[in-house]
């Protein structure tokens, strides 16, 4: 019994303790100063060059985990839009122009408070363009052509709008609008080059819906070229 | 003990479900905590649902009888920072007490139920070490206060604090928990069933390994992932009552939700004032937001 007396009298010390300490954390905690991520026309080292950015992060390991980093990416000022790709870690932003653009410290912050680390730092041109064609490989068609399925009549003005929206994805060669079918062949330069993704959010782009993308019948893996 | 009506009691349950607490993040096993966390602006809400049946509890006669017991706990973590989040849980009871002839109360049922202490809690995560790719270890610690709910049969009535580790390490597709907690509680709830309730002091140990059965690899567009689980879970109290679980189970991640089951039942237990815990089946499902 006086074992058990002890016990809960230092119990009881021990909850004071704990309780102050939660206490004095929480409170430094809603303490903390957030580093302001706009105003960053001027040439300080932090800034990012070009309309894109690319860079890895460290620490991806489920889904939930890109998500986390998007809602990071989703408040950041001056980031237009931003793809977080879990099989290689790699992040593509898109910058604005304007006043708000962030800053390469701002951007490392935001990966911070996601809970991951930054593996490297803005990666160039070249890898840049790599991490695209990444994400389009990622789910690539790998035929010489697909057709794509649109829901519903598509007006001659939406069909142009979106040939031309199609026409400008790396990769492809030629776009053939079948209205009375709605549906558009897109002809590929190389086989795996573009993606399944990419073809839907050019078409999705003007308020239509994919309801299918099919290969070319033939294919690269049946050996026919 | 008080009696109350079972659709008072039930309600009671539902309306716990809907009330704010505290709750953790990603690849955590269904029974312990984890080293994973909301980041900084991010919610997680989380809402678990268990059934426990207990046998040789101790009644108010000197006697001993058998309690199903289903409970609510509404879970609700915020990120302050990316290695700091909060978190707070607030569990829901109903009991059903069976006791047998020979109990000095008679042979009858009762309910109880109501809402069980609440908690609030910190957690801390002091190293996260990131490779290249999905593969993590993280070590975090938590520190928190389980408060009173002045239920008079699942309340301690007491501010009982608490601190533990925990660390979690991903691996391709092999993910390893484990952490220990301890509890200072400075005092008991009447007639305590579930071990951890008593009035001394409460330590749990717990292991866990997650394996990825689905995606085999991750690609560039989100996609859930499914995951088997196992889990020791060891708690012990320190007047000597101990309970050794195992827990197989499944865990659904979609990019903003997750799903899960588990079922844990005991390979070693002695209990004397607290009762014999004979099976436990938790669902829940966590919703990022």
């Amino acid at each position: 019994m006086q074992a058990r007396s002890l016990v809960n009298a230092i119990s009881r010390r021990a909850a004071v303790i704990v309780v102050f300490s939660v206490s004095s954390l929480l409170m430094a905690a809603g303490c903390e100063t957030i580093p302001t991520t706009g105003s960053t026309t001027s040439t300080d080292a932090g800034e990012v060059a070009g309309e894109t950015v690319a860079f890895d992060v460290a620490g991806l390991s489920c889904p939930l985990c890109a998500h986390s980093l998007n809602k990071q990416f989703d408040r950041m000022p001056g980031v237009l839009d931003h793809k977080v790709d879990l099989s290689t870690g790699r992040v593509v932003l898109t910058l604005s122009d304007g006043p708000d653009r962030p800053t390469w410290q701002a951007i490392e912050r935001a990966v911070s408070d996601g809970g991951f680390t930054l593996a490297t730092g803005p990666l160039d041109a070249e890898a840049i363009a790599v991490a695209r064609r990444d994400i389009a490989v990622a789910d690539a068609i790998e035929a010489h052509g697909a057709t794509i399925y649109v829901a519903g009549p598509v007006d001659a003005e939406s069909a142009d709008a979106m040939r031309s929206q199609l026409s400008i994805i790396d990769g492809v060669s030629e776009v053939t609008p079948r209205l009375d079918e709605s549906r558009f062949h897109v002809a590929f330069t190389e086989a795996g080059r573009v993606g399944e993704t990419q073809l839907r959010d050019a078409v999705e782009l003007f308020g239509y819906t994919v309801t299918d993308v099919i290969p070319d019948g033939d294919t690269v893996e049946g050996g026919a070229s | 003990m008080t009696t109350i009506r079972p659709y008072t009691a039930a309600l009671i349950a539902a309306v716990g479900t809907l009330l704010p607490t505290v709750a953790v993040s990603a690849q955590q096993a269904t029974n312990q905590a984890s080293a994973t966390q909301p980041g900084k602006g991010v919610w997680v809400f989380r809402e678990r649902l268990a059934y426990m049946r207990f046998e040789n509890a101790p009644d108010d006669g000197g006697g001993t009888q058998d309690v199903d017991q289903f409970s609510a706990e509404s879970i609700l973590a915020y990120g302050i920072t990316g290695d700091l989040a909060v978190m707070a849980h607030l569990p829901a009871k109903v009991r059903w007490f069976t006791r047998g002839r020979d109990s000095a109360l008679g042979d009858r049922r009762d309910v109880d139920g109501g809402l069980a202490d609440w908690t609030l809690m910190g957690q801390w995560r002091f190293l996260r070490v990131d490779r290249v790719g999905i593969d993590t270890a993280r070590y975090a610690m938590q520190f928190g206060v389980e408060g009173p709910s002045y239920n008079e049969a699942l309340s301690s009535e007491s501010f009982d604090p608490f601190i533990g580790l925990s660390t979690t390490h991903i691996v391709g597709r092999h993910g390893f928990g484990g952490g220990v907690r301890y509890k200072f509680n400075t005092d008991s709830v009447p007639n305590p069933v579930e071990i951890g309730d008593g009035g001394d002091g409460y330590l749990t140990a717990d292991l866990s390994y997650l394996y990825r059965l689905s995606p085999e690899a991750y690609g560039s567009e989100p996609e859930g992932s499914t995951y088997a689980q196992i889990e020791l879970n060891a708690r012990y109290e320190v007047d000597g009552d101990r309970q050794n679980l195992i827990a197989p189970g499944l865990l659904y991640e979609a990019p903003t939700w997750a799903a899960e089951i588990s079922v844990q039942v005991p390979i070693d237990q002695r209990t004397t004032d607290t009762a014999d815990l004979r099976v436990s089946v938790v669902a829940g499902v966590r919703l990022l937001f």
